[in-house]
């Protein structure tokens, strides 16, 4: 709208300027045309007033030659005479041709005509005297008196039409100098309005030229802009890429990790399909089942391997696991080829359908020979230890003082008279001891605890039906490291029989002491001196000695031995305290056991005693149990604790191990690739559900009925038979985009295609076939669209009408677009590097360089304008302008540019102010004539001079008419330009048209002494007649213009042939010395 | 005060006789023409001027040149020289001032300020009193 408007204003200005002009000049030319016919009327007043002045030089003369003819008769004066007459007569006649138009003028010369006519009567009456009558003074006389009055008369007129006229020059002196001063002011007021108009002009147009430069820099900036968005753009998407890149490959390494740690760990990992009951398993498991990698392993030849005597219930297991939808658990052995039994502990977990149907098991096995035997070990040496306890009627208990609970084995329950499912516990044990017990064995207990020490009692227990048995009880705690107690455990035994033993026996000896023979158990009395008094036969028995040997004799020479023995000391001890004392203690002479209970009589001791020996051997066996016992329970718990120890450390690394498992199976669950595994036959057994998802697959089942050939493209089946699969037969592995198809809808997906052989570890031999793919859609999409921007930043570079290279940061050129290669002259090849700088021109290099490296090393963009000089020598202008291409993290990785051609432009700059130039010196040139010459005319200089004043009025003309033609030529330019100039075109005859023109031209070349000759073709053309005549004088006038005088201008036609119009050329040249010299 | 002489070098005719009109009958100068750069070369080699009125555009040889062999030859490098040009853009008056001329009048121009004009470029008294 603005641009119209300038536009509107600079056509306006241009226009009224040029129409001032034409005014102007059009008034001047009125206005000096005024001037001329004033000059003409002063011309014409001055040749009245001439003749005027003759008529009475002629009515002088008549009068003097009358005179003279008088005095000498002459015919000299007579012909004087006549002279006169016809003097005055012709400048009558003049006289009245010039007052023509002028009425009063007419009527005084017919008063003038009749006064002359009449004085030339007077004088010819005066002649005729004379000849007749020689001397007659008196008619001479008055004749001569009356010419007087009629001289005066006549002179008086003369006078009155010689004032008329200088009345009427002094008019017209005066209109021509009115006129000369209104075309001064009206000349100058109007070229003054014309070239203020055509400042005004020029001034927009230079500030339209600046406004389109700036909106050309705009353009160029936000062009820059562009570029830099796309750049950024491109930088963006290569980063996501690569850190696409790169989580692919952290998964790559972690699946990786997770299959060493299951290698490490010899952990065989499974997969068992409960609808079709196939097997997938690892090498790993195949070696815990003593199989060579190859090997496929079927879940029937599993079972096959399993023990016979596991196999039921391994299978148990495995049922209830998935009915139950628990983990399944078990160990059990397997028979390796070499006949060797090995243990298998096997993990696995059921998977489920979303209606609750199993689909498969996933688990991991692990050869837990090793283990197995240790425990086998410890638990045969436990059931001897069971056996010996057994065999002891020992009862073994184990108290947990942390978590408050008691093992108890049958044999304690059946002491304590409990059933064998009894769970037992310390409230439990206590009620049921017999209640005098209770506390005591508690407060044994803790001291035992608080002391360290064995705890060793006998108490009673109360079974449910009411019968009391006695208990012994041996047992001890141990303590953590920190010296908390953490357990206790020990024996017990049934001790009712012995303690009804001694019940009875104490009864015996009751009954003995007062039945003295009566008694079994043996018996002797001794004095106060030792002596035997007495011996009943069960002692004499016992001793070995008769009555009649022993008595009066002293024990202690008898049985010297005893002398050093308890006896001795537990003898003198009753005999001394009085006391009577009971005793046990063997005696080796007689090699028994002789449980002894001595009681002070006033006369000495009386003894009583029994043979125990056989007790006491029991006894003796069973402390020795008990100690065998207990350094067996010891080391037993050590045992135990060691065992519980390694349980604890393979439960914590099965724990791992199932982390581990967990986490790789539901890595691959939860893989967003393809992950899918095939026979060698090409059947899909597994594929996880990322890859169902991809390819449209709904269930695990549907994947089980396809084959790897399934999933590729109907079109890529040949190169996926005849390339790829003997690819990864021979090779291993395929790797590369490939393409899938979705089941349902058909459509094609990319991936990255990674087809790859599972391998036996030993033999090498492939067993099966795995895929790990990935979906790159996302990534074929963001090339695809990286693609088009690149493709479209290119096509833009490529059609760019700018010329554009890319710079990296050392300012080496990476990238250089067609247009570019075209300004700068060279090819893109040559472009490359410092190549460019060759085609810097040599002047503008150095200083070209150094901006540039200045930029370079400053890290910013500039602007520059230089030359490429090309190949064939030609020059073009580049306007420059670089900007720095910084990535996201702000370092500068290059600079991208431009190169505008700015050749043209400069060419019309260049033309545009030597046309300003020159139509302004052309205008100028004749204004300054008309000026002059104005000028001088209006200071008056010339107002005396005449001669003077009508050349500077010429001058004014012939630059006025000059000016005039300018402004047309300009009119016509401006026509031609704009179009509007209308070409009346008709079928003219070349030879007519150069004659029209020649014939125009003729005047001036021979004024020049110039020859014009023709050479013309017989030809019509369809041209506009007046435009093609007008060409060809301006042609011939310039021709004319830079001839020498003598020289000839020719003019010749020639037709030429041109597709797809024939034309004919119109040449002027000069001939000169002989030679033709074309004219420009 | 004796009549200054003044060469007009320009190849316009109708130029050449108002300058010199406006020289002689206004100023009272004696005025001097040559018709082309080269007659002004000669003249102004030949002659005694005590200026040079020099027009730019000529087609033999132009203003520029002119001052240059004028400059050249001891015999007229001191004979001071205005132009007298109807080049008025700015790119010819940055030209004008390193050419060293005394002055410069531009085309169209007043015949009664140009003697007044030229008298003050050459420091001499006004030509109209003399007149």
């Amino acid at each position: 709208m603005k641009q119209s408007l300038d536009t509107k204003i600079v056509n306006g200005g241009f226009s009224l300027a040029l129409l001032l002009l034409c005014v102007v000049g059009a008034a001047s030319y009125l206005n000096i045309a005024q001037l001329v016919a004033n000059r003409r009327s002063v011309d014409h007043t001055h040749q009245v007033l001439a003749a005027l002045d003759r008529t009475l030089d002629g009515i002088r003369d008549a009068e003097r030659g009358r005179q003279g003819y008088l005095l000498t008769g002459s015919r000299t004066d007579l012909q004087i005479y006549h002279a006169g007459i016809d003097r005055t007569e012709a400048a009558l006649t003049a006289i009245e041709e010039l007052t023509l138009e002028n009425r009063t003028q007419q009527q005084q010369l017919e008063e003038v005509n009749r006064l002359i006519e009449q004085r030339f009567e007077l004088l010819q009456r005066s002649i005729t005297l004379r000849q007749r009558n020689q001397f007659d003074r008196t008619g001479q006389q008055t004749l001569t008196s009356q010419g007087i009055v009629m001289d005066q008369m006549i002179l008086a007129k003369l006078t009155a039409m010689e004032t008329a006229e200088q009345d009427l020059l002094i008019q017209r002196t005066q209109a021509t100098d009115s006129s000369v001063q209104q075309t001064q002011v009206f000349v100058g007021g109007g070229y003054l309005f014309s070239f203020s108009l055509l400042l005004a002009v020029y001034l927009l147009l230079k500030q339209e030229i600046r406004h389109r430069r700036t909106s050309e820099n705009e353009q160029r900036q936000n062009n820059q802009q562009l570029e830099s968005h796309i750049q950024e753009r491109t930088t963006h998407l290569q980063e996501a890429n690569q850190q696409l890149e790169r989580e692919i490959a952290e998964r790559h390494q972690a699946e990786q990790k997770l299959k060493l740690v299951l290698q490490a760990a010899r952990l065989g990992s499974w997969q068992l399909d409960l609808t079709m009951g196939m097997l997938i398993s690892s090498d790993q498991c195949k070696a815990n089942f003593g199989l060579p990698p190859e090997t496929e392993l079927s879940y029937q030849m599993l079972f096959e391997l399993i023990h016979p005597d596991d196999r039921l219930r391994v299978q148990e297991l495995v049922r209830q696991a998935v009915e139950n939808h628990t983990d399944y658990e078990a160990e059990y052995r397997c028979i390796w080829a070499d006949g060797k039994t090995h243990w298998i502990l096997a993990f696995g977990r059921p998977t489920y359908s979303d209606d609750g149907i199993p689909l498969r098991m996933d688990g991991v096995t692990l050869d837990i020979t090793a283990r197995k035997q240790v425990e086998s070990a410890l638990q045969a040496s436990e059931a001897q230890l069971r056996l010996a306890l057994e065999g002891a009627k020992l009862g073994m208990w184990d108290h947990d003082l942390v978590n408050h609970r008691m093992e108890w084995t049958e044999r304690s329950k059946a002491i304590f008279g409990l059933p064998s499912d009894c769970q037992m516990n310390y409230a439990l044990f206590l009620n049921a001891l017999h209640p005098d017990d209770r506390d005591r064995v508690h407060q044994i207990v803790l001291k035992s605890i608080a002391n360290q020490t064995r705890c060793d009692i006998e108490y009673r227990t109360v079974w449910a039906d009411g019968t009391v048995r006695w208990v012994a009880v041996m047992g001890r705690a141990f303590y953590n490291e920190a010296g908390k107690p953490v357990r206790m455990a020990g024996v017990m035994i049934d001790i009712s029989d012995r303690k009804y033993a001694e019940a009875l026996l104490h009864e015996s000896n009751q009954r003995i002491t007062d039945i003295l023979e009566s008694v079994t158990d043996a018996f002797f009395a001794l004095d106060r001196q030792w002596r035997f008094t007495y011996l009943n036969p069960r002692a004499e028995q016992l001793l070995l000695r008769t009555r009649h040997e022993l008595l009066g004799k002293r024990i202690w020479d008898e049985f010297p031995e005893t002398a050093r023995s308890m006896f001795y000391w537990e003898y003198h001890k009753a005999v001394a305290d009085q006391v009577s004392v009971a005793f046990e203690d063997f005696y080796p002479p007689l090699n028994v056991w002789l449980d002894v209970r001595a009681y002070p009589a006033r006369d000495g001791l009386s003894v009583y005693f029994q043979d125990v020996t056989d007790r006491k051997a029991a006894e003796a066996e069973l402390r020795q149990a008990k100690a065998d016992l207990e350094v067996r329970v010891a080391r037993r718990t050590a045992e135990l604790l060691k065992t519980v120890e390694l349980l604890q450390q393979e439960v914590h690394e099965r724990q791992q191990v199932e982390a581990a498992n967990q986490k790789f199976i539901s890595l691959i669950e939860s893989s967003s690739d393809f992950i899918g595994i095939a026979s060698l036959q090409g059947h899909f057994i597994y594929l996880n559900e990322a890859g169902q998802k991809l390819v449209g697959l709904e269930e695990q089942e549907a994947v089980k009925c396809t084959r790897l050939s399934d999933y590729v493209m109907l079109e890529d089946l040949k190169e996926f038979s005849t390339s790829i699969v003997p690819a990864v037969i021979k090779q291993g592995q395929w790797v590369g985009e490939y393409r899938f198809r979705h089941f349902q809808t058909g459509e094609t997906i990319p991936v990255y295609y990674n087809l790859f052989t599972i391998k036996d570890k030993r033999t090498g031999q492939p067993i099966a076939l795995a895929t790990v793919t990935q979906d790159i859609r996302q990534r074929k999409q963001a090339e695809e669209a990286l693609r088009q921007s690149e493709a479209k930043f290119r096509s833009l570079s490529e059609c760019s009408p700018v010329g554009v290279f890319m710079m990296d940061t050392d300012g080496q050129w990476v990238y250089v677009n067609p247009r570019c290669q075209e300004i700068c002259g060279i090819t893109a090849d040559e472009a490359m590097g410092d190549g460019w700088k060759q085609s810097l021109h040599l002047e503008d290099r150095e200083h070209g360089l150094m901006a540039r490296s200045r930029a370079v090393a400053e890290q910013r963009g500039f602007i520059i304008e230089d030359r490429y000089i090309h190949k064939d020598g030609s020059i073009r202008y580049g306007r420059t302008q670089t900007a720095p291409i910084v990535s996201l993290e702000g370092d500068l990785i290059g600079y991208v540019g431009t190169i505008e051609d700015i050749t043209e432009s400069r060419a019309i700059d260049q033309i545009k102010t030597e046309f300003i130039s020159i139509v302004s010196h052309e205008l100028r040139t004749p204004l300054t004539s008309i000026r002059g010459s104005l000028g001088l005319l209006v200071t008056g200089i010339y107002n005396n001079k005449p001669e003077k004043a009508h050349r500077m009025i010429e001058i004014a003309v012939a630059d006025t008419d000059r000016l005039v033609r300018l402004v047309n030529d300009i009119l016509d330019l401006e026509r031609l330009e704009s179009g509007k100039l209308i070409l009346t075109r008709e079928i003219c005859d070349v030879a007519n048209l150069l004659f029209q023109a020649v014939e125009a031209m003729q005047p001036i070349a021979c004024f020049e002494n110039i020859t014009l000759s023709v050479s013309s073709i017989d030809a019509n053309i369809w041209a506009d007649r007046d435009a093609i005549i007008q060409t060809l004088t301006n042609l011939l006038s310039n021709a004319i213009k830079f001839s020498e005088p003598g020289s000839t201008v020719w003019l010749w036609t020639e037709y030429v042939p041109f597709p797809p119009l024939p034309l004919t050329f119109f040449s002027p040249s000069k001939i000169k010395d002989g030679v033709s010299q074309p004219i420009n | 005060m004796t009549t200054k002489r003044i060469l007009i070098v320009d190849d316009e005719e109708r130029i050449r006789e108002v300058v010199r009109a406006c020289l002689e009958d206004l100023a009272g100068w004696e005025a001097i023409v040559a018709e082309s750069g080269q007659e002004g070369l000669v003249k102004a080699a030949s002659e005694q001027f005590d200026a040079i009125l020099l027009d730019v555009s000529m087609p033999d040889m132009d203003g520029f040149t002119l001052f240059q062999h004028l400059q050249a030859n001891p015999h007229t490098c001191l004979t001071p020289v205005i132009l007298l040009t109807a080049k008025v853009l700015p790119s010819d008056r940055a030209k004008f001032a390193q050419m060293g001329v005394a002055g410069v009048i531009t085309k169209p121009f007043d015949p009664v300020k140009i003697t007044l004009e030229m008298a003050e470029i050459l420091g001499w008294e006004s030509g109209g009193v003399e007149a």
